[in-house]
C-alpha cells in the first residue's frame, strides 16, 4: 500500500495558514472600553527613561523630609528630655507639615512627568489619524478622552501617591508608640486627597493642551508657557498687594487683606494644589513659607480655600472641555 | 416609508452638510449584499456616505441603516459589526504591527489573548506575517494599506468598508490589494463596500456597483446587468481586420461602431431576426474571415462616463 507523500506536501504549503476566518470569539462589555485606551497609555510610557527618573527625584525629595523628620524629631526629644512611651514629645514639624512640604517640593517634576507622558497623549494621535482607528471601533468619544486621561493621571499619581503611603507606613511604623493613630487617626485620607489634587491639575491641562495640535512638542511647549507664566504673574501680582496689605494693616486694615493678597498669589497650577493641600493637611503657613523678612513672616495666612477650589475645577473642565470638542474623526469644513 | 431591509445598508432621503455646503442631498439608496463599488469622482459624496453610515456624521435629514441597525440611535452596535479601512494613512504611534492589530481588536472588545491570536492570524491573511514585529512607522505604502485593512478585519466584522484601498499602491501592490479584496469578499460571509475613482478596480472586484456625482445616486445594479448592451450587437471577431467587412454590415442595414483590432462592434435594428445569418453574409460578400462572435459587452468606463455625461 502505498503511503502519502507527507514530507513534499509539507514543502509545498506555507508554514502559516493563510486563509480568513471569521471571529466567533466572546466580545467584553462596553462599560470598561475605556481601560483598553488607559493601559495602552501606561504601557507606551512606562518604557519612558525620563518617567522613572522623575519617579526617583520624587522618592529622594520623600526620603529627605522623612529623615529631616525623623532626626528633628529626636533632637526634640532630646532637648525636651521626653521620649518615654505615653508621653509623646513635642515635635518642631507636624506630620501633616512634612507630607506638605514633600508633596509641594514635587510639584514642579509631577509637572515635567506631566509634559513627558502627556504631550503626546492626543496630540501624537491626531498627527497618526489614530482617531480613525479609534473612533471606527465600538468606542465612543468619552470612552477615548476617559482612557487617556486616566492612563495619564494613573502614571502621575502614581510618582506622587506611592511615596506619600510610604511616607506615612513610615509613621505609623515608628510613631505608633507615640500615638500616631489617635493624634492622625485620618491623615492617611487627608495625604490621599493632597497628593492627588496636583496629578488631577496637571493631566487635565495637558490634555486638553494635546487635544488642540498635531504636535507633541507643541502641546508640551504650550502647557509649559502657561503654568510658567501663570506661576509668574500671580505670584508677582500676589507678592505685590501683599506688600500693600501690609502697610493698608499697619494703617488698620484688617486680616482679610493680608488673605486675599496670598488667594491671589496662589492662582497658578502649583498655587492651587499647594493651597488646597495646606488646607487638607491642617498646615501653618508661617511654618512652611520661606523668605521675606521675619515682620512679614508673621502676618502670612493660608489662601481662602473656595476661589482656589472653583480655579482648580475651571482648570480641570476647561481643558476636558475643549479637548472633548477637538476629538472628531472628521474634520469638519464650515462655510 | 421603511428603509429597505433586503441590503447590508440602505438610506432614504438623506442630507448631510458640512456648515453650509450641502455634500449629499435627499440621497437614498441599498447596498446590496457582496462585494459593491461606490464610484464617483471627487467630491461626489462616496467618503461623506461612509462616514454617515459609520455614525461620524450627523445626517440632517433623512434616515439611514447598516445591517438592520439605525445610524442615527445605534452608531455602537454599528461599528461593532464593521470595519474601517479609511483612505488616509493612520495607526497608533509606537506600537509595532502586531501590538497595533491587537490592539484594534481589544477596543472592539475581544478580550486580550484573543486580540493577539487573531492579530496574528489577519496579518498572516493579509501578508504581514513576517513584518509583525516591526514598528508601523517604518512600513511603506503598501505595507501600510494592507496593515490598515488588517486592523478593520480583525474582530470579524461582517461588512467592510473601504475607502480607496490601493491609494499610492505599485502595480504589484494593487495587484495584490485587490486579489486580497476579491478573496475577503466572496465565500468569506463578509460583504464589502469598496470606494473608489478607479474604476478597473471596482471591475476587478466588485459585484455590483453604485455611482455617485456630486451627492446624487445616478447609476445603481450589477456590473454584468450594466456592461450588457441593449438591442442586437455583438462583437465579431475577424481573421485580420477588413474595412470592406464593415461596408458590407453597412449594406444589409447594420451600424458599425468601435473598432479594436481585428475586432468589429456590430449592431442590428432592434428585431432583426438571424443577425449570425448577415454577419456570415457580411464575410462572405466582403471576403473576411469571421473567427467568432459574441453578445456585446461595454466596459465599465464605458458605463461610467455615460452616467456621467447624462
Amino acid at each position: 500500500m502505498s503511503q502519502p507523500n507527507v514530507q513534499e506536501s509539507t514543502v509545498n504549503s506555507p508554514i502559516a495558514d493563510l486563509t480568513y476566518r471569521n471571529y466567533d470569539g466572546p466580545i467584553t462589555s462596553h462599560t470598561f472600553r475605556w481601560w483598553v485606551v488607559a493601559l495602552s497609555v501606561l504601557r507606551t510610557n512606562l518604557k519612558k527613561p525620563g518617567f522613572w527618573i522623575n519617579g526617583g527625584l520624587i522618592v529622594l525629595i520623600f526620603l529627605f523630609q522623612a529623615l529631616l523628620f525623623f532626626f528633628s524629631n529626636n533632637v526634640a526629644a532630646r532637648i525636651s528630655g521626653g521620649g518615654a512611651a505615653g508621653d509623646a514629645p513635642q515635635k518642631l514639624m507636624s506630620y501633616g507639615t512634612t507630607a506638605y512640604q514633600a508633596i509641594s517640593a514635587t510639584s514642579l517634576l509631577v509637572t515635567i512627568a506631566a509634559l513627558i507622558v502627556g504631550s503626546g497623549s492626543i496630540a501624537a494621535d491626531n498627527r497618526a489619524n489614530a482617531l480613525l482607528v479609534y473612533l471606527s471601533k465600538p468606542i465612543t468619544k468619552g470612552d477615548y478622552l476617559l482612557g487617556k486621561w486616566m492612563g495619564v493621571f494613573m502614571l502621575l499619581a502614581g510618582l506622587v501617591v506611592l511615596p506619600t503611603i510610604l511616607l506615612w507606613v513610615f509613621y505609623a511604623t515608628t510613631y505608633a508608640d507615640e500615638g500616631f493613630f489617635k493624634q492622625e487617626p485620618w491623615l492617611w485620607a487627608k495625604l490621599l486627597g493632597a497628593s492627588l489634587i496636583s496629578p488631577v491639575l496637571n493631566t487635565s491641562l495637558m490634555i486638553g493642551f494635546s487635544a488642540c495640535t498635531k504636535n507633541a512638542r507643541l502641546a508640551g511647549s504650550l502647557f509649559a508657557a502657561f503654568t510658567f507664566i501663570l506661576l509668574t504673574v500671580s505670584n508677582t501680582a500676589g507678592f505685590l498687594m501683599f506688600r500693600n496689605a501690609t502697610l493698608d494693616q499697619d494703617l488698620g486694615a484688617g486680616k482679610a487683606v493680608v488673605r486675599r493678597a496670598i488667594t491671589v498669589q496662589h492662582i497658578s497650577v502649583r498655587g492651587v494644589a499647594d493651597g488646597l493641600s495646606m488646607e487638607l493637611l491642617d498646615v501653618d503657613p508661617k511654618k512652611v513659607m520661606a523668605g521675606g523678612p521675619k515682620k512679614l513672616r508673621k502676618r502670612l495666612q493660608a489662601p481662602y480655600p473656595l476661589p482656589l477650589v472653583g480655579i482648580g475645577l475651571l482648570m480641570i473642565i476647561l481643558p476636558i472641555g475643549i479637548a472633548r470638542a477637538k476629538i472628531r474623526a472628521v474634520e469638519v469644513v464650515s462655510g | 416609508m421603511s428603509l429597505d431591509p433586503t441590503g447590508v445598508a440602505s438610506v432614504e432621503n438623506l442630507t448631510v452638510r458640512y456648515g453650509t455646503k450641502t455634500i449629499l442631498s435627499d440621497f437614498s439608496l441599498v447596498i446590496p449584499d457582496g462585494c459593491t463599488g461606490l464610484l464617483g469622482p471627487n467630491g461626489a459624496g462616496k467618503t461623506t456616505l461612509l462616514k454617515t453610515l459609520l455614525g461620524f456624521v450627523s445626517p440632517a435629514g433623512g434616515r439611514g441603516q447598516v445591517l438592520g441597525l439605525d445610524v442615527a440611535t445605534q452608531g455602537m452596535l454599528i461599528r461593532q459589526k464593521i470595519g474601517l479601512m479609511p483612505e488616509q494613512d493612520c495607526h497608533i504611534p509606537g506600537m509595532n504591527a502586531v501590538t497595533f492589530v491587537a490592539y484594534a481588536g481589544e477596543l472592539a472588545g475581544m478580550p486580550a489573548s484573543q486580540a493577539m491570536r487573531r492579530a496574528h492570524e489577519v496579518l498572516e491573511y493579509c501578508g504581514l506575517g513576517e513584518a509583525r514585529y516591526r514598528n508601523v512607522e517604518t512600513y511603506s505604502t503598501g505595507m501600510k494599506q494592507r496593515i490598515k485593512l488588517a486592523q478593520a478585519l480583525v474582530h470579524g466584522p461582517k461588512l467592510l468598508f473601504l475607502d480607496e484601498p490601493t491609494n499610492g499602491l505599485d502595480p504589484e501592490g494593487r495587484d495584490q490589494m485587490l486579489e486580497l479584496i476579491r478573496d475577503v469578499s466572496h465565500g468569506k460571509g463578509l460583504s464589502v463596500v469598496v470606494s473608489s475613482h478607479l474604476l478597473p478596480d471596482i471591475e476587478r472586484t466588485c459585484d455590483s456597483v453604485l455611482v455617485l456625482r456630486r451627492g446624487e445616486l445616478i447609476l445603481s445594479g450589477p456590473i454584468d446587468a450594466l456592461r450588457s448592451t441593449t438591442g442586437c450587437t455583438v462583437d465579431v471577431e475577424l481573421a485580420e481586420r477588413s474595412a470592406a467587412f464593415g461596408e458590407s454590415i453597412t449594406a444589409l442595414g447594420g451600424t458599425v461602431g468601435e473598432i479594436k483590432g481585428n475586432r468589429v462592434r456590430v449592431a442590428f435594428v432592434d428585431g432583426t431576426k438571424g443577425f449570425g445569418t448577415l454577419v456570415f453574409r457580411a464575410a462572405k460578400l466582403s471576403g473576411a474571415q469571421v473567427r467568432g462572435f459574441a453578445p456585446a459587452q461595454r466596459s465599465l468606463e464605458d458605463v461610467f462616463m455615460e452616467a456621467i455625461d447624462q
